[in-house]
């Protein structure tokens, strides 16, 4: 066998099996939830009585959503209160909502709301309202003890109960129906990427160089080990 | 291209490709204080004077921009996500037109680095004109990638010196810098390091072969200006006195007995084109109240304090204290010493020498805080073992070893003299750190300086197998890095860009 033949054999299998490695582990890593507002559920930072609001606005939606998830808790009450949680335009206009029935148990669990389709690239509020009867808190984070002076939330938007600046911001999930693997999330990924960049970087350049890390390196990388050898 | 060989050349366009796919793939600010670097470039091209005086720590505009980005939680907190939004970029758009260019200039976390890299930057922020901040940052960070073809161009030609015209053993060990996910990582943001990786790279090589291939003035005075100007980019770049010093010292002991004008001219033109760029930052940072050198001060200072409180073990910043640490550094504590440092906070291992040299080392990208999960990089241990047997082997192989006049002795200690220097003065660094009580200092990115002398260890592990199956070997290798970054960069897009 010809030095050359072996180099290819050397590369093509090398490349096969962690190309091969790396599709394994990206069909494999499978989840529904499609963007956070980047606040962890650490303090109850909305106590809601029966009737309260509590709205984190605005939120720069990226993709479309069909359900918001949420960590609420009642700190030991046995029945959790009605709740409605609501996705709006700036201006008001109702883009979806949903329903959580009262008697829900406390056992640390976060609620997911079926809200409808909303649609994707626009800026939202997310109000989560109390129905009553019993008090419920919403959980997020607050700027306390900040982290080489870090705020530990998002600084893109603030949150509100009744239209009361509070100290935290609470911890929001959108999410999908179905699960996606990370494959399947790859083209969101990359338009994700394409925002705030200068004019020449737009989706179609993520396309171009993964589809030339792809195709076009191997290719010359293959070639240029052939002309080494020559 | 004419006369560059094609492997080479098809080599740097795969190295561009990657390069440009760090570039943009990295969000902005997302580079270890990439903030502040673009903060001193901006101001040399805005304001035309170095940072550090009156005015905010970045300009208005940037600081804009990271407030819409959330740029400040991302880079710190694991969960934390830039902001994805079309419909928050256009409020941005509109921002960025308002907001003030001109009112930073203020100290940072880099203002008191020497400023070669900034005024290369500062070049393109100039002829961008009044643009939004993220095009002049895009603009700046292609500029910076441009050091990553200067790396792996150095490194082919290191290569070329070590093992001679095998081409095979070049394109692995140029592959290995220019594919290297960490290296194009630091090239690919603003970073000073880019271009202290890029003229490492060319004074290795220009170090070996004037050892190896005898007094040369042309080579000589590139290697002069090379170090120099390392040394007006970084104050790491003190590492590269040694060896330089060792270079010229054996070149001139070569010509004790051929002293003439022309060769008197050469050494003058090595020291001018050393002492040229040294002697005008020294010169400028005297005249305007600066340290040319800040971090090596503090380093060269006595420590503050600290350390060991139990007053049992040996003084503090003492000779005796540094060996209790190097030692905790690289192998397991023993009973006596006193008392037990605690270098890192532990994510990938406890053991300093694995999380920061090998973990840090191979991936850890962002503000040092991307990684993967901590199963791959017992993987890339397996690997770096296997490399370090491979290469100890094909020395085994050679024994006995005719050290006595032997070609590679003056290039070898070059090398040695190069990694040990850049090794010292990180761990003394990184002491003087840990008895001040500051947070831990070394990373494994600090050692990409050296990446071409550890790129020639991986080449060198491929001749230990058998001679008709090293070009296998060498061809797994390529593939492997090409894996690598396709590995890395699919970990920042899920860190950055999915949930």
């Amino acid at each position: 066998m010809s030095s050359r033949r072996i180099a290819l054999i050397g590369f093509l299998g090398a490349l096969g099996a962690g190309l091969l490695a790396l599709l394994l582990a990206s069909v494999l890593m499978r989840g529904e939830i499609k963007q956070t507002d980047g606040v962890l559920p650490i303090y109850p930072v909305a106590p809601l009585t029966a009737g309260s609001t509590v709205c984190q606005e605005p939120i720069g939606l990226a993709d479309d959503l069909e359900n918001v998830r949420y960590q609420v808790g009642t700190l030991g009450k046995l029945n959790g209160p009605a709740m409605d949680v609501t996705v709006t335009t700036a201006s008001g206009v109702v883009l979806g909502e949903g329903h959580v029935a009262p008697g829900w148990k406390d056992v640390g669990n976060p609620h997911t709301v079926n809200v409808g389709h909303v649609k994707g690239d626009q800026e939202v509020s997310v109000c989560i309202r109390n129905r009553g009867p019993a008090r419920a808190y919403v959980y997020g984070d607050i700027p306390n003890g900040t982290f080489l002076g870090v705020r530990p939330t998002d600084s893109t938007s603030s949150a509100h109960v009744n239209g009361q600046d509070v100290d935290g911001d609470i911890t929001l999930w959108f999410t999908a129906n179905k699960r996606f693997s990370l494959i399947q999330r790859i083209p969101a990924m990359l338009s994700h990427a394409a925002h705030f960049r200068p004019g020449f970087v737009g989706k179609g350049l993520y396309w171009a160089l993964l589809a030339a890390m792809l195709l076009l390196v191997p290719f010359l990388l293959g070639r240029a080990l052939l002309r080494s050898l020559r | 291209m004419a006369g560059v060989p094609r492997p080479l050349t098809l080599l740097l366009v795969v190295v561009a490709i990657f390069g440009t796919a760090w570039v943009v793939f990295t969000p902005p600010w997302g580079g270890p204080d990439e903030d502040a670097h673009f903060a001193y470039a901006q101001s040399l091209g805005e304001l035309g004077r170095l940072p550090g005086g009156a005015g905010e720590s970045v300009p208005g505009q940037q600081r804009n921009s990271m407030d819409f980005l959330n740029t400040d939680a991302t880079v710190i907190f694991q969960y934390a996500k830039p902001t994805w939004s079309g419909a928050t970029e256009s409020r941005w758009r509109i921002a960025d037109r308002l907001a003030d260019r001109r009112n930073g200039g203020g100290g940072n976390a880099a203002a008191a680095y020497p400023p070669a890299y900034y005024l290369l930057e500062s070049l393109p922020y100039r002829a961008l004109g009044k643009t939004d901040v993220m095009s002049d940052l895009y603009v700046m960070r292609l500029v910076s990638a441009l050091w990553l073809l200067v790396a792996t161009v150095g490194a082919w030609l290191l290569a070329g010196e070590v093992f001679g015209r095998n081409r095979p053993l070049q394109l692995v060990t140029a592959a290995s810098v220019g594919l290297w996910p960490m290296v194009a990582f630091v090239c690919g943001v603003l970073n000073p390091d880019a271009m202290l990786i890029g003229l490492s790279s060319l004074s290795t090589w220009l170090g070996v072969s004037l050892l190896r291939r005898g007094p040369s003035a042309s080579r000589a005075i590139a290697l002069g200006l090379c170090v120099g100007l390392a040394l007006v980019t970084k104050a790491t770049a003190l590492a590269l006195l040694p060896p330089f010093a060792f270079a010229i010292a054996v070149t001139l002991w070569r010509l004790r007995r051929h002293v003439s004008l022309r060769r008197v001219l050469a050494v003058g033109g090595v020291a001018l084109a050393f002492a040229l760029p040294v002697g005008a930052w020294i010169s400028y940072a005297h005249d305007h109240g600066r340290t040319a050198y800040a971090q090596a001060t503090l380093v060269g200072s006595a420590p503050a304090g600290g350390g060991d409180a139990s007053g049992t073990g040996p003084r503090v910043g003492s000779a005796r204290q540094f060996a209790s640490y190097l030692w905790q550094f690289y192998l397991p504590k023993l009973p006596f010493q006193n008392p037990t440092i605690h270098f890192v906070d532990p994510h990938i291992s406890t053991f300093p020498a694995f999380h920061v040299w090998l973990a840090s080392g191979w991936a850890s990208f962002g503000w040092v805080n991307v990684w993967f999960g901590t199963w791959v990089y017992y993987l890339f241990l397996a690997i770096a073992i296997l490399i370090l047997v491979g290469a100890a082997l094909t020395s085994v192989r050679a024994w006995p070893w005719r050290i006595r006049r032997a070609p590679w002795l003056a290039p070898t200690t070059f090398m040695a003299l190069f990694a040990l220097s850049l090794l010292g003065g990180l761990h003394r660094t990184d002491f003087h750190m840990y008895v001040d009580k500051e947070p831990p200092f070394l990373q494994g990115r600090y050692l990409l300086p050296i990446a071409p002398i550890l790129a020639l260890l991986v080449a060198q592990a491929t001749r230990a197998l058998p001679q008709k199956w090293r070009p296998a070997g060498a061809g797994a290798v390529l593939a492997g890095l090409v894996v690598f970054q396709l590995a890395c960069l699919g970990l920042i897009l899920h860190r950055y860009y999915d949930v």
